[in-house]
């Protein structure tokens, strides 16, 4: 067995516990083979467990730990860093807990918060520091921490009453497509929930619409004066909040 | 760049006692930081680790090389650790003697490889690309090991021809020396005796626990008096070295560990290898 055969073998049995890798080796082995493998799955378990403290306590050990033995079996582990391992676990959820969304959606929120908390430092800007610009054509710079989660539950409202010691509410299903803003301040991770065309709005200049544009799409959808007042709130929200980092008028 | 000697004694920073060191004056002479818990964009991670580094020198010790990988290192990972050696300016960088990596799988865990030339053609190329990556040469750790492939060299010989053709350096994991002795069944002191003393620039000092029925390398129990006699029967052989005690989990109070690093350097004392 040359050395590319042996860490084949042995990906296989890390993965699918390979007896006809573990025979080749001789008996002599299966005892430390057996760590090794117990030490793969178990370090994937506790990755899992220290990435969705929410989502555990709202399903519970056992549901949790059956999706988890699911993840481990059928998402396998790619990136040079365990820490991207957890990324995949909401779809999981929402594979084995069809009938319960607000669990795989707990999870994507839980997620999108560790990836806000360590994205690149780039401070927000003020609003007075724009002054003069050319608005319309300004597109506007969203902090790399930024992100929109569309929603079908109230997921997020038990996050806070969890993180919070406060009482857990009921899975609510009742309103669909909330629109939830996440994002971290200094190093601090801040999410609110928004309005669906607040959140089209950013998803706009997400994509690296001119804020000419934006204002067109939601004056298209809104009468004159609400669209008017609606973009100098939420604008003015946004660089309040320090999600905005740069403009570029180029 | 080569590596540079460096005598003293450190600790693993670990989350639960950032504030200490961030807050008072630890006596440490270094602090080593597992190099991917920083390898990301931003955010307190990174800001820790800065602060850190203005009050103490830091070694980067890195768990996910994979030198022994038949497909090669990884280039982005590299990169991103070439960042952060250019922002911390550390002492050492460390990773260790396996595999963790094939395509498309990393298992994130020191996986074994067999002492044979074959082997030995890879790590060296793989050591090779991550030193001109880096722009510095690296150490390498003796990882524990749970099971032993037939092999042509020991590990002592393979780690020291790969000094030799790589100039590569050691971090000898006094602790792992002990568990792979126990484990494959060879002689602890034989290996320790037969490193060149000049490959070697730091030491790692940590605990295990036993398994059914293997000793198993858990790095959550204080240094066993086995792992310190081997210390002292090194120690006296080697020039410079950085001692650092390894604690991963079940971390304790700091004073416990910085007890543990008293005997460390009550012992280096005794051989006149105090603290510059």
């Amino acid at each position: 067995m040359n050395l590319g055969e042996l860490q084949s073998g042995f990906r296989d049995w890390l993965l699918d516990g390979d007896d006809q890798f573990a025979a080749q080796l001789g008996s002599g082995a299966r005892a430390g083979l057996d760590v090794y493998r117990n030490n793969y799955r178990s370090q994937l378990r506790t990755c899992l467990e220290v990435a969705y403290p929410m989502t555990l306590e709202w399903i519970g050990w056992t549901r949790f730990e059956a999706a988890v033995a699911d993840h481990i079996d059928s998402v396998t582990p790619r990136s040079w860093t365990l820490d991207a391992y957890p990324a995949d676990f909401p779809a999981t959820l929402k594979r084995q807990l069809p009938d319960a969304p607000e669990c795989h959606e707990l999870a994507e929120f839980e997620w999108a918060l560790s990836e806000a908390f360590v994205s690149g430092d780039e401070p927000g800007i003020s609003m007075e520091g724009c002054e003069g610009i050319d608005w319309d054509a300004a597109r506007l710079n969203l902090a790399p921490s930024f992100k929109i989660l569309h929603q079908d539950t109230n997921a997020t409202d038990i996050w806070s009453a969890i993180k919070h010691d406060r009482p857990i509410p009921s899975a609510d299903t009742s309103e669909t497509s909330r629109t939830i803003l996440v994002w971290r301040s200094d190093e601090v991770c801040q999410f609110r929930r928004a309005e669906p065309l607040e959140g089209k709005a950013l998803e706009m200049l997400s994509s690296g619409a001119r804020f000419g544009e934006v204002c067109d799409t939601v004056c298209a959808a809104l009468t004159p004066d609400v669209a008017i007042e609606s973009l100098g709130k939420w604008l003015g929200q946004w660089f309040s909040d320090g999600c905005i980092v740069g403009t570029d008028t180029a | 760049m080569a590596i540079l000697p460096f005598h003293g004694f450190g600790l693993g920073l670990r989350k639960q006692h950032y504030s200490e060191f961030l807050e008072t004056r630890v006596p440490v002479d270094f602090v080593e930081v597992i190099s991917e818990n920083f390898m990301v964009d931003g955010g307190r991670p990174r800001r820790i680790l800065r602060q850190v580094r203005e009050r103490y020198p830091v070694i980067l010790h890195g768990v996910s090389l994979s030198v022994g990988s038949v497909d090669g290192v990884d280039l982005d990972y590299l990169r991103r650790l070439r960042n952060l050696v250019d922002e911390v300016e550390p002492l050492f960088v460390s990773d260790h003697l396996s595999w963790t990596r094939t395509t498309s799988f990393n298992s994130h865990d020191l996986l074994p490889l067999p002492f044979n030339g074959e082997t030995l053609e890879v790590v060296t190329a793989n050591v090779l690309k991550t030193q001109e990556v880096l722009g510095r040469e690296i150490l390498l750790e003796n990882p524990s090991s749970y099971l032993n492939f037939t092999s042509e060299m020991k590990e002592w010989e393979f780690l020291s021809e790969l000094c030799a053709r790589t100039g590569c350096g050691l971090l000898l994991d006094v602790n792992n020396v002990y568990v792979s002795a126990c484990n494959n069944g060879f002689d602890a002191i034989q290996y320790l005796d037969g490193l060149f003393p000049k490959d070697v620039y730091q030491i790692h000092l940590a605990g295990h626990s036993k398994g059914t029925e293997l000793l198993i390398d858990t790095h959550d129990q204080e240094v066993p008096d086995s792992v310190w006699q081997l210390y002292r029967h090194v120690l006296p052989k080697l020039g410079p070295v950085a001692t650092m005690i390894e604690r991963d989990d079940a971390i304790p109070e700091l004073s416990e560990l910085l007890s543990e690093l008293d005997t460390a350097r009550f012992i280096a004392g005794s051989f006149g290898k105090a603290a510059a």
